[in-house]
Parts: structure tokens; sequence; C-alpha cells
């Protein structure tokens, strides 16, 4: 009785400490309102869809706070964004990162998911500074890195952002998806720093890159039944192990079909059922196209994060027992393969017992979690199944996991990795959110040159980040001539402006629209200066430059709208009014 | 009883309470959302097919064959590393269990192994064969529960 009280007491004390664990390793900061602390803007226009030709789109509000509000990307004023580059697996999808992470790895978990409101995009997208881009290649289905639209594309698109943001990228891969990465560091951009030099760090997710021995010996024993299987020397041996249990699992559905699979066996990825598509043999151990393809370079941080199916229970009739299993990798790709050329190593362990009942292969696989333990009838191809938190395809589900793939990329959003040679094109100006002191720093007036009280006069502005127009007479939307004193305004407005219409330009603020009725010439306009050459308009008493007032330029980028940048001066007192 | 001590039982009593409400908040989502499917008749459809068969020849010759040639008759592919003295000692006996073998393809399966090792007690194994180089092998074994 006393026993039972003492178990009864230990059990409810480990579920208090294993909802508290729970609890405590989701980011708090998840839940909270999106409310941007002091300092923080506020403009949703951080991520560009000028490289969406490359592939990468703005990755989905995928999470929502407290109050049902999504959470949103977030710039730091006066701070370039980092960005960071979601790559999917072979024949994945960007949704794979915005799978709920509701597993606990170390058999924690126990096979029943706990469903946390949170996704790794959402987790990162609550990071300010930290731009979220997926790079989509669902739609070249086997095909391997080397195709044009996959690992050169990357590069491309690697290049388009870098070369925006000005500062270097981060990428989080999951599976081939990280092949895919290494091919595209080792290429070189149209202009500039090479790939590798544009990228701080990868996180990868169980990414073979030695290859997946499960696609090897998986799809050798199931294209090949009759004959020998298992012959390759030197595979890890857990991993022939996982082979095994899953050819004999879904062997017969495989042959049959591979587009057909019902679970657990609709869990495998396309590379072991799509065997015969090139990726599905280039990502076999020691292929060429593997062998092929460029290591990591020294220059880029890779942490890795590997699964560690652990298989107990088995033994050559009693003997080798010792230890803590046998290490099946994340089923498909063993962890020397996912950790190949990592500088950190994340692991996710998860014990599985493995037992046969009396009824011979009807019951072979009783796995189940050793924590939460008892043994659930019925649970075959539990190994490979959606709970499993350490399998391949599970592995972003993982609270640790996707904590790791946080950790390392948040640092850089405080402190971005600038590009040598790059300075981006970037302004976290929007027309919602008005920061002129930060725009200032982006476009620069260093000098003006004398200001007359004369209609007709030459006046230089000098400075840089000015971008570049051809010479106009009238009003632009990216300048404006202030007499303060006298209170008028010249050469600034959008001609093309119509009421009704939202198709301004858009330099400035909301006032743009309207146009000024003095206009100025400009002959000359350059990144470092341009020149007016006089007012035009209706120029004239009471709009006119006195001795002493007061002038206010103010410059937007031509190009890019970033700005303004404001300089004050004195009208000469020489010279006539008109 | 103290100031300190009723202090002390407000605290706790305040923990407890916590601890109960995080984990009904944690359990009652748990189930008040879709859980990822688990197991369930369908899930072993994949070997609810496989029915127990007739022990081939080939694989019977290889476990009665095993504990005199370990080397000849254990895959290369095993993951256990085991003293092939210490899995079969001298004197050792196999017997496979009739009707016991179970496949999936015409490379693999799995058949029950009854094993005698002196000065101990008789074991049943599920042993798991792969067809390597035209011959049976063990890849390893499993105990089976009863």
């Amino acid at each position: 009785m006393k026993g039972d009280r003492a178990r009864l007491l230990s059990a409810a004390l480990t579920v208090a400490a294993l909802v508290l664990m729970g609890v405590m390793a989701v980011p708090l900061a998840a839940a909270e309102t999106p409310s941007p602390p002091a300092g923080l803007s506020t403009a949703a226009n951080f991520r560009t869809d000028t490289c969406s030709q490359y592939g990468v789109t703005a990755a989905p509000d995928a999470d929502k706070d407290a109050k049902g509000q999504p959470i949103v990307s977030k710039p730091v004023d006066g701070k370039r964004p980092v960005p960071v580059i979601l790559v999917h697996g072979w024949n994945g999808s960007t949704g794979t990162f915005t799978q709920p992470i509701d597993l606990f790895a170390d058999g924690g978990d126990g096979g029943d998911g706990v469903k946390l409101p949170f996704s790794l995009t959402g987790q990162l997208e609550n990071i300010p500074g930290l731009a979220i881009y997926n790079f989509d290649y669902s739609q070249y289905s086997n095909r391997w890195v080397n195709d044009s639209n996959i690992g050169p594309r990357l590069a491309s698109a690697i290049e388009c952002l870098t070369d925006f943001y000005g500062t270097k990228a981060e990428i989080i891969a999951h599976s081939m998806g990280g092949l895919a990465a290494r091919f595209a560091l080792d290429q070189k951009a149209t202009k500039g720093p090479a790939i590798k030099d544009r990228v701080s760090q990868v996180v990868t997710f169980g990414t073979p890159n030695t290859g997946s021995a499960v696609a090897a010996l998986a799809a050798k024993a199931i294209a090949n039944g009759a004959a020998s299987n298992l012959t390759r020397p030197n595979v890890a041996s857990g991993v022939a192990l996982a082979a095994w249990i899953i050819t004999y699992i879904c062997g017969r559905q495989m042959t049959h079909s591979t587009t057909d699979l019902t679970f657990p066996c609709d869990n495998l990825p396309s590379f072991i059922t799509g065997f015969d598509s090139d990726a599905g043999q280039a990502l076999r151990s020691g292929s060429p196209q593997l062998q092929a393809l460029a290591a990591w370079p020294s220059t880029v941080h890779v942490t890795a994060v590997e699964g560690s199916t652990m298989f107990r229970g088995i033994s050559l009739f009693g003997a080798g027992t010792d230890g803590p299993g046998i290490n099946g990798g994340d089923v498909i790709v063993a962890n020397d393969s996912a950790s190949a050329g990592s500088g950190t190593v994340k692991d996710e362990s998860c014990g599985f017992a493995l037992a046969a009942g009396a009824d011979g292969g009807d019951t072979f696989l009783q796995a189940f979690g050793p924590t939460l333990g008892a043994v659930k009838d019925g649970f075959i191809g539990h190994v490979f199944g959606k709970t499993n938190p350490c399998f391949h395809m599970n592995l972003l589900r993982t609270i640790n996991g996707t904590n790791a793939a946080v950790g390392a990329v948040k640092p850089e959003a405080a402190n971005a990795s600038p590009i040598a040679g790059i300075k981006g094109t970037y302004t976290d100006r929007s027309p919602s959110d008005p920061v002129p002191g930060k725009r200032a720093a982006i476009v620069t007036i260093t000098s003006v040159s004398k200001v007359s009280p004369s209609q007709t006069q030459t006046v230089i502005i000098s400075g840089s980040g000015f971008g570049n127009q051809a010479p106009f007479n009238g009003d632009f939307p990216c300048i404006e001539v202030s007499d303060l004193t006298a209170g008028w305004n010249a050469g600034h407005g959008d001609p093309s402006y119509a009421p009704g219409t939202d198709t301004g330009a858009s330099c400035g603020t909301a006032q743009e629209s309207a146009v000024d009725l003095v206009t100025i010439r400009v002959t000359s306009w350059t990144d470092t200066a341009f020149t007016i050459a006089g007012f035009t308009g209706q120029y004239g008493n009471p709009y006119v430059l006195t001795s002493g007032d007061q002038v206010r330029f103010r410059v937007w980028n031509a190009q890019t709208g970033a700005g303004p940048a404001s300089y004050t001066t004195t009208v000469q007192t020489t010279g006539s009014p008109y | 009883m103290s100031r300190r001590t009723i202090f002390i039982s407000g605290g706790a009593a305040i923990a407890i309470f916590v601890v109960g409400l995080l984990s009904w908040w944690v359990l009652a989502g748990a189930r008040g959302t879709p859980t990822p499917p688990v197991a369930t008749a369908s899930a072993t459809g994949s070997s609810a097919s496989r029915t127990s068969s007739p022990v081939p020849t080939e694989v019977a010759d290889a476990i009665s064959s095993l504990p005199a040639d370990p080397a000849e008759y254990v895959s290369t592919q095993s993951p256990v590393r085991a003293e092939y003295g210490q899995a079969f000692p001298p004197g050792t006996k196999t017997h496979v269990v009739e009707n016991s073998w179970s496949t999936s393809g015409a490379s693999q399966g799995l058949v029950q192994v009854e094993i005698s090792k002196p000065n101990q007690a008789d074991q049943t194994y599920a042993a798991m064969m792969v067809l390597e180089d035209g011959k049976w092998k063990v890849l390893a074994t499993v105990p089976v529960t009863r």
C-alpha cells in the first residue's frame, strides 16, 4: 500500500515535471502580444518580393499570438534585417516549416503529440530583425540539386536577397534542402562576392550529407526482391536494421505502388518510395552525384540537427545487448551522414524497444517511448510513423530541434554580418511608418552651393544615395525645396497622381500626392549630386526667395524612396529675387 | 501557527494550484486539438495480411548451421556487436518453430527460433533474416514475448 502511494506520488511528480518542462521549453515570447518594443519599427514592407523570380517568397505569418493576431515579422529601426531562407526537403513543401511543434524527444512524448500553437516559421518571425523567406522547388520533383531550378536557383535567390539587404543570409534546410544549399554555396555570384561569402550559417535537419543508406538498401531490396540485398559493405549498421524494418513492413506496398501507401508507409520520404528518380538514386550512399557535391565551406558555420532512433532489445540470440541500443539515426539518415561537415550537432534521441509477439510477424514491432511506457498494441511501424520525434520527417516538429535552430540564427538579428562590397538597397521606410531620422542615414546631403534670391540660378546639392533621374522641369516626388521663412514649397509632388487613385510615386509622405505650384528645373541628377537651374511654374510674388530666408532641401532616393536627407541653408544677400 | 508557517503553507498551495492549472491547460489543450494519427486497425494493414507459413528449407538449414559456423550465417550488415562465443557457446542447439516464417518480398523474413545453450534456460527469439550473397543469414534477433 505504502509502495503504491509512493509510486502514485512519483508518477504525479513526473507528470508535473514533464508538463513544466514542456511549457518552459517553448519560447514564451511567442505567446505575447506583438506590440513592438521601443526602437522597433512596425514597417511591414521589409520583406521584398523582388527576388520571387528566383523562387523565394516571404514566409507566411504562420502563428498567432494570444489575442489571435498573426505574429508578423518586424524590422528593427536603424538595423538592416537578416534574410533567413527556409529550404524544404525532397518532394517536400514550404509547409514543412509551418508544422506545429508538437513532439518531445528523449521519449517524453510517448507517441501522443501535445499540439502547441507554434511552428518554426512562427518562432523565427517572432524575432525582430529576421526577414523569413521560403525557397520553393516543390514543382521540380525527381530532380537532383544541380538542376537549374534547385541549387543554381537557390544561389540566385541568395545573391538577390543579400544584394537587397546588404547582410549575410542564414539558411535553415530540411533533408535534401541542405544538399541544395551545399550546391548553392559552391556557386559564384553574377557579380560581387561569391555565394559562400554571402551566407553566415546554415542549420540542417536530417540532411543526408553522405547519402542515405536506407535509400540505397531499401530501394535495392524492394526493386530486386528475388536477389540479394544488404550487400553494401561499411554502411552504418543501425541503418541496415532500419532498412530491414522498413522493407519488412512496407515492402509489399512499395513493390506494388509507391504512390498509394497507407500508414505508416505513407510517411516515408519519396527518395525511398521513388527510388528510381534522379534524386532517389543520387541520395543513395556513395552515389557519384553526392561525391561530386562540394563540401560545406569552412567559412560557413553549420549546425546539424539529427535524430537518433535507438533500437533496444536487439541482440544476437541474447548476446551483444550492452549499451543504450543500436542507433538507427533518424531511420532514413544515419548520424554520421547528418552531421558530416557540421560545426555543431544537436541530437534528438528516442528509444524504441523491439519485441516480437508469440504470433511472429504480426506484432513484430511494438515500439514505444520508454518514459511513458506501456506497449501500445498495434503500434506497428511507430518507428517511422508520425509520432516518432526522431524520425526524419518529424525533426522539424520537435521542441529541442527547433529551439536549436532558433538559437542558432537569433544572434545574427542583433548583430548582422555585413558583406564586403555590398551596401544593399534596403531601407526601413514604410508609407505607414514615417521614421525620418532613420531614413536620413541612407541618403545624405553633404553640401548645398550658394542659394541666391533669384529665379534663375544654379544650386548644386551634393551627397550620396540620391539614385538616378533624368532631367526634368516641374515637380518630382523625391525632391522638395521649402522656403521655411516665407512658407512655400517648390518642386515636390507627383504630377501623375490622379485623385481617387493610388498610383502616385512613392517618395515622401502622403502629401506627395499634391503638387507644388512652384516648380523647379533640374538639369542633372546622379547618385552623388544634382543641379537645380532655377525655379519655374508659379514662382513669383509672394512665392519668391528673399535674402535671409531659411531654405530647406529634402531629397529621397529616386529609385528606392530611401530618405529623406535634409539640409537647411540661408538665402544669400546678393542677387535679385526675380 | 506562526506567520512563517502560514506563509510557507500559502506558497505551497499556490505552487500546487499553478502546477495543477498548467497540467490542466496542457492536457486540455492536447485533448482539445487533433492529435497525429495513431495506429489503429489500419495501421497494421501492411502486416495484417502477412501470415506465418512453413519455414523454407534453406532458412531452416541456415539456422541449424548457425551455432557451428556463425561467421557464415550472420549477415555482414548485422548491427549487433556480439562475441560469437557468447551467442553460441559450445553445445548450443537451434530449432526453428514450425510455420513461423513471415516475409515481405523474397529477400527477407522473420522466423522464430528456439535456442538451447548449456546451463541456460531455453529462449525463443524472432530472427530477422536476409538473403545475402545467395544465402539466408541472420541480421539480428529480438526476444519473443508471450
